[in-house]
């Protein structure tokens, strides 16, 4: 355990070749498709692609919380030296209580609807506390209101006697990142924390998010559509497609000179106020998981499909600094 | 204090459109029970009764009056705490009722408490974890209750744990060789208890037991679905997700973060299903030989007696008016949304 973790040093996360499948009542959905991810201490990464390409399910994974018909095939999630699909309930308890928060991507489905704020802000607390047998009604309070200042939200009295439906959904997301605060001592997942806000509240949540990070010293999983927001936010940036990671670099080098013919569209693909005005877009739909095209997944809507990728899945290749999925590269 | 007036206003206006609803129950029942063929004086006299004394008898019940007429006579008994005469027992019907009333709502209410703590149990068990043999079972258990009706549960619970076992009496309220004790509430249960008479007691819950089970089954293998359904839904929804991310524990989040919000339309579906008990309590009254309201009720309308029609019939409503106040009550104690709704 301790040559492990000396090992891994570096390294707060590191997912690998993790495949996770849904199950309805007639198929299975193979969603992700060997997904390998690695997060020093204290780095900012985030993760693109559009709707439907396995990201939320990939941060559910990572604490464990698919819904019920979800499953992890196979894969390893080392967190901290700690084997999250191998270690036993209460140690990954303890990690959802006090090592990893995560931000949900719509808070008034992501806050029960019958319970005040209070309800659940204090239930949260109360296990994520580390002097749990001491907390008393007014330690909680206590608490939560120094969590409620954190995130700017005015009259906690209020907030906390309020249910979820009685709030606006700026106070809503801020009440979440309330929540996620109370548990991410080393890492926070934020689940497109900004797509159900208006473009105003969006820049605020986005500055909250950002100094809350830096002031904790939080290492952060962002996923998002919004590019803009990747780009100012992280420092490196993979790119998911299909539940298949296509590329990862630097956030920056990827905007500037994305290598994957997915990210340069997805990249192209973005309203822009001056100039081409609103992109192409990518033709196509996201793969039918129940029955994955083969080879590489991205195949039917890439115009630069060949035989090749139709057949093999390409390996994640190394260039430079950067890794890219695609047989239009070779190694060095 | 606010709150306490919201609810109280809202308890105000629900008893007083309870109130409309069954004036036009009335009306409906009135009119419904007098456009039937067959002539209900001919009918209470018998067929040997002379003409005169039938026509003074038809007289006597405003029968040869219109029918709005008749409703207003009809209106005028009912501010006088009268529901008129019946025609079978030539007694008041609300003497009637207070007859028999009370051994239906003993069973009713009995059957009612082994639905809800039966339902709840199942449905709650059921719902912890799908797929497993308990949760079979019950989905098995459910199929069978819910397709077969409650009369013949009444029979073949009386074939096995009475004919055949015999833990339980067939019939009655209580055994021939125990003395019923006084009557203050008519329920034999507690009448029982008030005059310490433990005997009597177990006796009488003894004969309740066959005959509410058979009433509850049904209800209760519906109701168990709809929670395990609502509680395995749930359980995947990111409200309960994100409790989990936070290392909650298991049971923590389900006995109370799941299953609060699972119960809302159980709720709602218990307190129709509660209140029905009592009409398919007719029946069953039959069958355990069960001194209710049944029996009155089918004579009733066997024998076009108008006024019992109409009384059992207004009964039968004002218990499903009390049914829905109450699930009103515990809908609105339990779902901030409604109250929020309520209280605009």
């Amino acid at each position: 355990m301790v040559l492990e973790m000396r090992s891994q040093e570096n390294s707060l996360l590191k997912i690998s070749d993790l495949r996770v499948d849904y199950k309805s009542y007639w198929y299975f959905y193979h969603v992700l498709n060997g997904i390998s991810l690695n997060l020093k201490q204290g780095e900012k990464v985030g993760l693109i692609g559009e709707s439907g390409s396995g990201k939320t399910t990939l941060l559910k994974s990572i604490l464990g919380i698919l819904p019920p018909q979800g499953k992890i095939v196979s894969g390893d999630i080392i967190f901290r030296g700690i084997n999250l699909t191998k270690t036993n309930n209460n140690i990954l308890k303890e990690i959802r209580r006090k090592s990893i928060g995560m931000i949900f991507q719509d808070p008034l489905s992501a806050l029960n609807p019958v319970f005040t704020i209070k309800e659940q802000l204090f239930e949260i607390l109360k296990w994520s506390s580390e002097y749990k047998k001491q907390l008393n009604e007014e330690s909680l309070k206590e608490a939560a209101y120094k969590l409620l200042t954190e995130v700017s939200l005015p009259e906690p009295d209020r907030i906390l006697e309020s249910y979820p439906f009685q709030l606006s959904g700026g106070m809503r997301q801020r009440v979440m990142i309330a929540m996620a605060l109370a548990s991410a001592r080393e890492l926070l997942l934020a689940d497109e924390p900004t797509t159900n806000l208006d473009v105003t509240i969006q820049d605020q949540i986005l500055k909250l998010i950002n100094n809350l990070i830096n002031e904790k010293k939080l290492s952060l999983i962002l996923v998002s559509h919004a590019l803009g927001m990747i780009s100012k936010m992280t420092d490196r940036t993979y790119v998911i497609y299909g539940g298949d990671i296509m590329e990862e670099a630097p956030t920056k080098k990827l905007f500037k000179e994305p290598l994957h013919p997915y990210t340069k569209l997805l990249i192209e693909s973005v309203p822009r106020l001056y100039g081409k005005g609103i992109g192409e877009g990518i033709k196509g739909n996201p793969p039918d998981y129940r029955n994955p095209p083969t080879g590489c997944r991205f195949h039917l809507r890439c115009p630069f499909a060949s035989e090749i990728c139709r057949k093999k899945k390409p390996e994640l290749i190394s260039i430079e600094n950067r890794k890219v999925s695609c047989h239009l590269y070779t190694e060095n | 204090m606010r709150i306490d007036n919201i609810i109280n206003n809202f308890i105000i206006r629900r008893i007083f459109s309870s109130i409309f609803v069954l004036f036009g129950l009335s009306i409906l029942i009135f009119v419904l029970a007098r456009l039937l063929p067959g002539d209900p004086a001919r009918l209470a006299l018998g067929p040997r009764a002379p003409e005169e004394v039938v026509e003074q008898y038809r007289k006597m019940l405003h029968l040869d009056q219109p029918i709005y007429i008749q409703y207003v006579y009809w209106l005028y008994d009912v501010f006088h705490l009268s529901l008129g005469q019946s025609l079978v027992t030539f007694r008041d019907v609300l003497v009637d009722i207070e007859d028999f009333l009370p051994a239906s709502m003993e069973l009713v209410l009995f059957s009612a408490m082994i639905l809800v703590i039966g339902a709840l149990s199942l449905g709650v068990l059921s719902g912890k974890r799908p797929g497993s043999i308990a949760d079979n079972l019950m989905r098995i258990f459910s199929y069978i209750g819910i397709s077969i009706p409650a009369f013949v549960w009444a029979i073949i619970l009386q074939l096995i744990f009475s004919y055949w076992l015999g833990i339980f009496p067939a019939i009655g309220r209580i055994s021939d060789n125990i003395t019923p004790p006084p009557k203050v509430t008519g329920f034999i249960m507690i009448d029982s208890l008030i005059s310490g008479n433990i005997y009597a007691f177990i006796d009488a819950v003894e004969h309740l037991v066959l005959p509410a089970l058979a009433l509850a089954i049904g209800p209760i293998a519906q109701e168990a679905r709809i929670l395990r359904a609502n509680l395995v839904e749930t359980i995947g929804k990111d409200y309960i997700l994100n409790l989990r991310s936070h290392g909650i524990p298991d049971n923590t989040i389900y006995f109370k973060y799941a299953l609060k919000p699972s119960m809302i339309p159980v709720v709602t579906i218990m307190g129709l299903d509660i209140a029905s008990l009592i009409a398919n309590a007719f029946l069953v009254e039959l069958i355990f030989n069960w001194p209710g309201l049944s029996r009155y009720g089918i004579n009733a309308m066997l024998r076009k007696d108008l006024n019992a029609i109409v009384g059992v019939t207004l009964v039968v409503g004002l218990i499903f008016i009390i049914a829905n106040l109450i699930v009103d009550m515990i809908i609105y104690k339990i779902d901030p949304r409604v109250r929020n709704i309520k209280s605009e």
